[in-house]
């Protein structure tokens, strides 16, 4: 049962088909913007790891990207669609930045573990049947930033998203801004009330702008299972399993 | 191109041997020497004579994939040499004269006569403790016999008097073996000592004579064993493990160079070998785990392996499913997967890859 208690905007979805299931109607009803130039399917690739990432695993804040990060990227396309967003926990934590929060307890007195805010990661979608060179990893990790940015990228539209606590994650578009799914992209940055997501405010961790740059890369199986796995630029050593 | 070698530092240029496309190395100070300095490691290929049928330890000669053998010639540390070639070069052209030949040969036959002698006497040391306890053995369990059943079944002259066997033992024996053989309790290494005494000292016959004399101690024995000449079928014929008596071992500069030959082919991960390595780690074959090589972050001795690798071309295909087959058996094994080529001329880029966990 459907119950859109927000207005949509018009121009952008398509009326609510009974017959399209969740995601169906969630590709439907985020185009891409104009001046992408990327192929439908990877598009929809993108939506479907997209809406994986909402609905599966209760990331927030997530953006699509079809153009280059502004500031430190070396490339001058991006050759898919990438997404980005804020994981409900931290997900990658380096080995060594992990005896550093260790060491910061112990001196002030606590046990366990302390509470880690989630930082932002870039997300690759990609389909298991896939074949990639070399090439390609390097390209995408010239076009993208150590961190992702929080004003760029275009927002999603979901139909039927339930907000969770003031969730901005795929969020309904009240105003009339958004006109397509990634509504503007990159160059204006969104007026909405923003969220900043939690420290993110403060300088960024000197473990995400040291360490070599790293994308989750999100492999899509025909059974519509998605798998991630976290690709880093350099030699950067495991972590403890 | 053949490798050339610079004049000043001939000395200390080390041989690989290539025996039929393998690179080997037999001399333990080279070997400790590239894993100390250049952090090249190889494969120990050879059997251990102590403990021949196990391969979990193996000794010299040294392996040396061609990856490693190709980066010891670059970087002007090491030069290729036909081992065949060399050795028929060495022993046959330019040669041995007849004189030194001759030495060599007889240096060997003094080899084999000695090990043949060293072999003798071990055997004839171990007859003598053969026998010796079986001597024992006997005595023992006749004594238990006759102590049960009353019957002498030791004597050679014949006595039977069950009180001569008690006095002469009591006679015989330096600790009390009476009271033990009284008590019924036996105490075996007393009784063996008395037995043996016993015996030797109840000796009529030849034979026990015999054994007697060759229970005195075996340094008489072997000495009469070494003095001996051997027969000229019991050398044991030796195998040399080097050439390097006969043969120079880095040739001078004059002398007409050995067959040096070009630089080894390798495969398209050799740019990834070398950037790895220039990075400080040392790496192995990785046949273990599927993969091209394992690189350590310092000694395979002291630190398990933090990478699989796979070296690719800049623009070769391979399925993703590679990728995460490589990717989550690198996480469940406890490390990394690393992928990686050259981007451009002499600049080799790399990425690891690790399962999210999510």
């Amino acid at each position: 049962m459907s119950t859109s208690t927000t207005p949509r905007n018009s121009s952008s979805s398509t009326p609510e088909d009974p017959t399209l299931s969740g995601l169906h109607q969630f590709i439907q009803d985020n185009r891409p913007p104009r001046d992408a130039t990327h192929e439908a399917h990877a598009h929809k690739l993108a939506l479907q790891v997209a809406h994986n990432l909402r609905f599966q695993h209760g990331w927030t804040e997530i953006r699509l990207h079809y153009h280059p990060s502004r500031q430190q990227a070396t490339a001058h396309s991006l050759p898919r669609p990438v997404i980005s967003g804020l994981p409900p926990q931290r997900l990658y934590m380096h080995s060594d930045e992990q005896i550093e929060v260790l060491q910061r307890q112990r001196e002030q007195g606590k046990a366990g573990w302390p509470e880690v805010a989630p930082e932002r990661e870039w997300v690759v979608p990609s389909q298991l049947q896939e074949s990639w060179t070399l090439r390609r990893f390097g390209e995408v990790f010239d076009a993208l930033s150590a961190v992702p940015a929080e004003k760029e990228g275009g927002r999603l539209h979901c139909a039927n998203a339930i907000q969770l606590d003031g969730d901005e994650g795929l969020e309904i578009t009240g105003n009339g801004s958004g006109s397509g799914a990634g509504s503007p992209s990159n160059g204006t940055p969104e007026r909405e009330g923003t969220v900043t997501s939690n420290g993110n405010g403060h300088a960024p961790n000197k473990w995400r702008t040291g360490q070599p740059k790293r994308v989750l890369l999100a492999t899509l199986d025909d059974d519509s299972t998605v798998v991630y796995y976290i690709v880093h630029d350099g030699i950067v050593k495991p972590r403890q399993n | 191109m053949s490798a050339s070698r610079p004049s000043s530092a001939a000395s200390t240029l080390v041989p690989i041997y290539l025996v039929a496309h393998r690179y080997m190395l037999y001399d333990v100070d080279t070997v400790s020497a590239l894993r100390r300095d250049h952090h090249i490691i190889g494969t120990l290929i050879g059997t251990l004579p102590q403990s021949p049928q196990q391969n979990v330890f193996c000794g010299l000669p040294l392996e040396l994939m061609p990856e490693e053998a190709r980066l010891l010639v670059e970087v002007g540390v090491a030069y290729i040499v036909d081992d065949v070639k060399a050795h028929k070069q060495g022993f046959l052209d330019r040669g041995l004269s007849g004189e030194e030949r001759k030495m060599y040969v007889n240096a060997l036959q003094r080899q084999g006569a000695d090990a043949a002698r060293v072999t003798r006497m071990r055997a004839a040391e171990r007859r003598e403790r053969g026998l010796a306890q079986r001597r024992e053995k006997q005595a023992r369990k006749d004594l238990i016999k006759s102590t049960i059943e009353g019957v002498d079944t030791q004597t050679e002259d014949g006595s039977d008097n069950p009180r001569d066997m008690l006095t002469d033992r009591t006679c015989m024996t330096e600790s009390g073996s009476v009271s033990t053989v009284t008590d019924k309790t036996i105490n075996e290494e007393e009784e063996m000592q008395g037995d043996a005494l016993l015996f030797t000292s109840r000796e009529n016959s030849t034979s026990v004579r015999e054994d007697s004399r060759s229970a005195t101690p075996a340094s008489v024995q072997s000495l009469r064993h070494k003095l001996a000449p051997l027969p000229d079928d019991e050398i044991q014929p030796i195998t040399p493990t080097t050439s390097y008596p006969p043969l120079p071992q880095h040739p001078n500069e004059d002398s007409p160079p050995l067959s040096t030959l070009p630089l080894p082919t390798v495969p398209t991960s050799y740019p990834l070998f070398k950037f790895l390595h220039s990075r400080g780690y040392f790496l192995a074959p990785g046949l273990r785990f599927g993969c091209q090589y394992m690189a350590y972050p310092g000694d395979p001795l002291r630190y398990h392996s933090h990478f699989l690798c796979n070296g690719l071309d800049w623009d070769q295909d391979f399925d993703l499913m590679e990728l995460v087959g490589g990717g989550r058996l690198g996480t469940g094994v406890k490390k990394g997967f690393l992928i990686g080529g050259e981007e451009q001329e002499g600049k080799a880029r790399a990425f690891c890859v690790e399962w999210s966990g999510m």
